[in-house]
């Protein structure tokens, strides 16, 4: 359902020169690329992680994502490589449900995130992890992950919960803390790591 | 009696005591209405005797509600819907109300419990034969009064207090009964007071009419109902009728703006849809822009506002602008200082209407998201432009700390890239001219951006306080759809003082303009104790201007044309010229 975004253009369009595109020509030399996705429920913390990882900040007040939020950050990766992720924070709300598409389509990657202290958020995940079975590309890598892991007296969802439904559909599998900074930079170097060795997108093969 | 008797409804007085007897009586004698009405847009007619009985318990509260429709009180609230509120009718309305929770038995606290009231329903009513669930809704309304029980948490009590304190209220909902939107409290714990705006207009609207406004005391209520949203404003600033109307049309805009006209034909589809999922999380933006009535008349007038800047810099960033349009085959590009504008692209054929305009900034500005990241792409309807479809947003705050915001508008959803490319090279433009600086500057000096009354020319009734009898004004150019205003300066320093000036302008306004906007007269001139206040319509230009209460209608006339004069002489500084 949602509203009617698709009715201004319809999605399929989108797919023809999608948002990724520049990712298919990167100059000689250039940097490689991975765009990122971040989807789940709202107020899951894909914005703090977002920011967590770019600005090393978080900021409890909570601000709600419009639309969606574009940034990009160039990391050193563990091995010495250097990757540049465009990040993607979309809207959690149901109304932008019908955009979603249009960011995940032609990402190399996707963080599916929950809150490990909402069971219907993982619900919600399991939603999403669907979805980017049924449409994305065949090739994303995709990382589930359990935000708020410090808060471990309000746990709905296990560690084993998530980690099992991960296996389950060959995703990745992390549980972070955008207040502590807990692994969440590992979000990102995982996913690195598994694209490279999978040479899924062969983006790291460039460096070379 | 509890929530209806709440806010500014506390001013109603019963002051027609045969209203109230009319209506108490209503209510015993009327049988076997249909609740169609209160149904949405379902029109299947469940005699009420049927709902009662199956409804055993809560069948009392069930067809008390229809009370307001019993024969008393018809012809009152016919003439409501004609005469716009005389006293005698708003009274038996009040009492209407008051009578109908009186018969359900509720206790005078239980204030309203309607949310557990109707998720305690379910059970009961399951076994109505096909109870829509508006009208389910709407039993649960009374239902909450008459089970006690249920009247827990709500928790009104504590906030009702800061509740009724508001000047001003807005409430949304369904024509099916469903709590939309509230500017103050929560939607949830409003949801039986929002029933019973329903039954009301719900009820007049049945009888081929429509509730315009209700006075009483100082406070304004004014109805309008939008496809299938019922809009209400309750107001105690003293503004008149028209310019809440067309508040509350600008709200109704705003809600297309995040959702577009497929919320409406959602919701008329189907009354059981809950219309809160949509909106989830945009009640701030939508809270920011009803306060925002109180301090700029951007809505009232239609038009919008410039920053004051040198005309070198203006026009640097209107090139910039125009050339990052095209290039990236946007439809509009407007670069926003805070909620003033400094310039805006946009093509001759398809001028961006000044409400679009205003729906454009409050969603951007009231937005936080866009200011924490560096760069957003959101989808947002522009009604006037076209009320079915998406436009999506590029929005790049250049500069957090001034609010310096670019936003570029274009109605391809795979457009981030080429507007990020077009507005990179523009930041790159502004940066080589120093425009970020000029603009932090003219924000720096007195007036922040705007004009500023101690530091006008005497003749053009400038000067310090006690020197002037100037306090405020606005000068709009109706060709340019723009209007400049001074900052707030003493004596209008303190916010209890700066809050009536809107208002005050609002009802010259009213008085000068009919409905659909024709100039009833050039020359409007008030006083009372407080303030002298004129509106004057000259070739060019409307000026609205408050001075002290001591000045006369000559002199303030006088004034203001010089004050018109030398404001001639400031235009290129003043506004934005027209583009493309």
């Amino acid at each position: 359902m949602g509203c009617s975004t698709s009715r201004a253009a319809p999605p399929e369009k989108a797919d023809l020169r999608g948002v990724g595109q520049k990712e298919a020509e990167p100059g000689p030399g250039a940097i490689p690329r991975i765009k990122l996705v971040l989807l789940g429920d709202s107020g899951v913390g894909k914005s703090c992680l977002v920011l967590r990882y770019v600005r090393g900040q978080f900021d409890p007040s909570s601000k709600v994502t419009v639309g969606a939020a574009f940034m990009s950050h160039s990391v050193n990766l563990p091995d010495g490589t250097t990757v540049k992720f465009e990040i993607w924070d979309t809207a959690g709300q149901e109304r932008y449900a019908s955009l979603a598409p249009l960011y995940y389509r032609g990402a190399s990657a996707a963080a599916v995130v929950y809150d490990i202290s909402s069971g219907e958020s993982f619900q919600k995940a399991k939603h999403w992890v669907s979805e980017l079975q049924k449409n994305a590309s065949g090739n994303i890598a995709i990382i589930l992950v359990g935000n708020k892991s410090d808060l471990t007296e309000q746990r709905e969802v296990t560690t084993e919960a998530g980690q099992e439904y991960a296996e389950r559909n060959s995703m990745l599998f992390i549980e972070t803390s955008a207040k502590t900074a807990a692994n969440v930079a590992a979000i990102f170097d995982t996913v690195a790591m598994k694209l490279a060795g999978n040479g899924v997108t062969a983006v790291l093969d460039r460096i070379s | 009696m509890s929530s209806f008797e709440a806010p500014s409804f506390a001013a109603w007085e019963p002051t027609d005591a045969r209203g109230a007897d009319g209506l108490g009586k209503g209510s015993d004698e009327e049988e076997g209405q249909e609740l169609g009405v209160w149904r949405g847009g379902s029109h299947e007619s469940v005699p009420t005797s049927a709902a009662g009985s199956s409804l055993d318990s809560h069948a009392a509260s069930s067809y008390e509600l229809r009370c307001i429709g019993g024969d008393a009180p018809e012809t009152a609230l016919h003439q409501l819907g004609q005469a716009g509120g005389s006293p005698p009718v708003q009274s038996s309305l009040d009492t209407g109300t008051g009578s109908d929770v009186g018969t359900a038995g509720a206790e005078p606290d239980d204030d309203i419990s309607a949310v557990e009231a109707s998720e305690a329903v379910p059970a009961s009513a399951a076994a109505v034969p096909a109870p829509g669930e508006a009208e389910a809704a709407f039993r649960a309304s009374s239902l909450g009064r008459a089970a006690s029980s249920a009247a827990v948490q709500v928790g009104q009590n504590e906030d009702s207090l800061e509740w009724r304190g508001r000047r001003k209220h807005f409430f949304v909902l369904s024509n099916a009964g469903r709590p939309v939107f509230t500017a103050h409290g929560s939607e949830h714990a409003l949801a039986g007071f929002m029933a019973i705006i329903d039954a009301m207009m719900s009820f007049v609207k049945n009888r081929g009419d429509s509730l315009e406004t209700i006075r009483a005391g100082k406070h304004t209520i004014v109805f309008l109902e939008r496809g299938p949203l019922y809009l209400v404003a309750v107001s105690s600033t003293g503004e008149p009728e028209a310019a809440l109307k067309l508040q509350l049309d600008l709200l109704h805009a705003h809600l297309l703006a995040i959702l577009t006209d497929n919320f409406d034909r959602m919701l008329a589809r189907n009354p059981r849809f809950e219309p809160r999922r949509l909106l989830g999380g945009t009640e701030d933006v939508l809270r920011r822009f009803l306060a925002s009535f109180d301090t700029s008349p951007s809505a009232m007038l239609s038009a919008f506002e410039p920053l004051r800047l040198a005309a070198d810099a203006r026009h640097t960033v209107l090139l910039a602008l125009q050339s990052a349009v095209k290039r990236s085959e946007a439809v509009y590009g407007v670069l926003l200082a805070g909620e003033r504008v400094v310039g805006l692209a946009q093509p001759r054929a398809h001028a961006l209407h000044a409400a679009d305009l205003l729906l454009l900034s409050s969603f951007v500005l009231g937005s936080d998201s866009f200011r924490a990241a560096a760069e957003s792409f959101s989808p947002i309807c522009l009604p006037r432009f076209n009320p079915s479809a998406f436009l999506h947003a590029y929005v790049h705050y250049l500069d957090p700390e001034s609010g310096l915001c670019l936003v570029l508008l274009s109605p391809q959803q795979d457009a981030f890239h080429r507007l990020a490319d077009s507005a990179a090279r523009l930041q790159r433009q502004l940066a080589e001219s120093g425009v970020p600086q000029a603009i932090s500057a003219a924000l720096k000096v007195p007036g922040r951006g705007r004009l500023h009354i101690p530091s006008m020319p005497a003749a053009a009734g400038g000067g310090a306080v006690g020197t002037t009898a100037l306090q405020h004004f606005i000068y709009k150019a109706p060709a340019r759809g723009q209007y400049v205003m001074p900052d707030f300066t003493a004596p209008l320093s303190v916010p209890e003082l700066q809050q009536e000036v809107m208002p005050a302008y609002a009802r010259v306004h009213a008085a000068m303009f009919s409905e659909a906007g024709h100039a009833r007269q050039r020359v409007h001139f008030t006083r009372d104790d407080s303030r002298a206040v004129l509106a004057y319509i000259g070739a060019e230009y409307e000026v609205y201007a408050q001075f002290d209460a001591l000045l006369d209608r000559n002199a303030a006339v006088a004034t203001c044309q010089r004050l018109c004069a030398w404001i001639k002489g400031q235009h290129a500084e003043l506004f934005v010229p027209p583009s493309f």
